[in-house]
């Protein structure tokens, strides 16, 4: 896992049921009833069609880089002693375009459309993060 | 109708300042402008002011009494970050046309640089950064903007070197500010062997921080000491997209995404209303927070080609008596960025131009351009500006 000083996330009444599936290693994201379309980040309703008839679905785990960039420098943070750190925007199968980190990478794994799959960082008891990896069987 | 004008403007001094608080900075700016205006604070019946990081949102009404402006029938704060200046020029513009206002007075000021507070963590604190969703992943403003860098050089195939040129490009312009913080001249490769902050964007891409204020007086047509300084609006147009870089990423099916910016819809309606297009504006100042910033809006206001404008730059089109002279005060990136107030300086600089006292630094310049922008380059304003008709 990476060795970050995180910034912790706020975790409230609409992120909630978000929070305890990466806690539980399974991911969940709110897919509409109505237009079959997944969001992130959670709320209370569709983007895409504003409906509020939505379950919770497990995502496969899988994705692609969107754009990444490794942070160098980063003074005045809580984790500027742990540079160099890999950010990505990964953009999940199932659609939704999430910010998270790349870990276990090399230099060439740093290209945008590279497949990658979701591991989970226990940052304390409360908070997991989802982070990527190269995936191993694309 | 009554025809609004900005009346007067006013500059703190800018760069480092730590003899000043940033109150005495603020009411530098304003009572500077209300002189350049030939008006009073008695004359003032609107006010706005845009907090920025780390004061109450009740600072304007501080403002107010501090400077004795008791009345006011429009009394703001443009909680928009780094656009919020060209958005309050839009309101108080709407404010004297419509006579709600006869003189409304726009201040802003900060101290990044010998502040009390500075760095990142005050900065995501206010908002500037993603708490939950992307500050835990260390996203920083630069690594934002690098973001926005990484994808763009994927999509056009541009490169370092491209946004290097943009960099080198305002350095000449500053060479002729006195007061900017950096004139020496740089090159392309003293921008890519400066330290990397965030992948693609190294430290010669990344704007200033800095101490400083701005003030403008809008008002009716006439009203200031020398009408043949006041400044016309010719058109203006504001949009806002999103946030989160996620759901800026995903776009909106019909155009933009995280690269291809909602300012195309900003710049149309400023273009429309003042009835020009990009081969009429004589000077450009663009928000440079980043090298990259400047590349997605000289393409999206239409002055090159999408994917172009590190060549557009290469060319020469911007430099100091260019075809496009852009940012002659030497911008964020080689004056000053003194943090929310920073786009002030992009409409203050513009008005010097047009008014022909950029001493030392005069470009031809009838028809101006200026922008202001914030969150990752996803809120707009422009606003086009003319010389005096008096």
């Amino acid at each position: 896992m990476l060795n970050i000083t995180r910034p912790l996330p706020t975790i409230d009444d609409d992120s909630r049921p978000y929070w305890e599936s990466t806690k539980a290693h399974a991911m969940k994201l709110q897919r509409c009833n109505r237009c079959e379309s997944f969001w992130f980040y959670p709320g209370p309703v569709c983007h895409h069609c504003g409906s509020t008839d939505y379950q919770w679905v497990q995502v496969a785990g899988t994705g692609t880089i969107y754009s990444f960039t490794l942070l160098l420098r980063a003074k005045g943070n809580p984790f500027e002693n742990d540079v160099p750190i890999a950010i990505a925007l990964i953009r999940l199968t199932e659609g939704p375009v999430l910010m998270s980190n790349l870990f276990d990478y090399d230099v060439d794994d740093l290209r945008i459309g590279l497949p990658v799959e979701v591991a989970y960082e226990d940052v304390n008891d409360e908070v997991t993060l989802p982070i990527f990896r190269r995936q191993v069987n694309p | 109708m009554v025809q609004a004008v900005i009346a007067g403007i006013g500059d703190s001094k800018i760069g480092r300042v730590p003899e000043m608080t940033r109150m005495q900075m603020t009411i530098d700016a304003a009572l500077k402008a209300l002189d350049d205006a030939g008006l009073t604070v008695h004359d003032i019946d609107g006010l706005i002011l845009h907090p920025a990081f780390h004061m109450s949102p009740r600072f304007h009404i501080i403002v107010a009494e501090t400077l004795g402006i008791y009345v006011k029938t429009l009394a703001d704060t443009t909680m928009m970050g780094g656009a919020s200046y060209g958005a309050a020029l839009e309101r108080a513009k709407f404010a004297v046309e419509s006579g709600l206002c006869q003189n409304v007075l726009i201040v802003g000021g900060e101290k990044l640089a010998t502040g009390h507070q500075s760095g990142s963590a005050m900065m995501a604190a206010a908002g500037a950064h993603n708490l939950d969703y992307e500050y835990p992943f260390a996203a920083t403003v630069p690594s934002y903007y690098a973001l926005l860098a990484q994808r763009y050089f994927h999509e056009y195939g541009a490169d370092e070197s491209d946004l290097a040129q943009i960099a080198v490009a305002t350095r000449k312009h500053a060479a002729r500010n006195p007061t900017a913080t950096y004139r020496d001249p740089i090159t392309v490769d003293d921008v890519l062997n400066s330290p990397m902050i965030s992948t693609p964007l190294h430290r010669l891409d990344c704007s200033l921080v800095s101490d400083g204020a701005s003030a403008y007086v809008i008002s009716g047509r006439g009203r200031s000491k020398d009408p043949k300084r006041e400044i016309e609006f010719l058109g203006m147009g504001q949009a806002q997209s999103y946030y989160h870089m996620g759901q800026l990423a995903e776009g909106d099916g019909r155009g933009h995404d995280l690269v291809h910016t909602v300012l195309d819809v900003a710049a149309e309606r400023a273009y429309n209303q003042a009835g020009l297009g990009p081969s009429d504006i004589d000077l450009v100042t663009l928000y440079d927070s980043f090298t990259i910033t400047v590349a997605v809006q000289l393409e999206d206001l239409g002055f090159c080609d999408r994917g172009e404008a590190g060549k557009f730059v290469a060319a020469g089109n911007v430099d100091p008596g260019g075809k496009l002279p852009m940012n002659p005060h030497g911008g964020m990136l080689s004056n000053a960025h003194p943090g929310a107030s920073a786009g002030m300086l992009c409409i203050t600089e513009a008005v010097r131009q047009l008014r022909g006292e950029a001493t030392g630094r005069q470009e031809h310049a009838e028809v101006a351009l200026a922008t202001s922008v914030s969150a990752i380059a996803s809120n707009f304003s422009v606003t086009i500006l003319g010389a005096s008709i008096a």
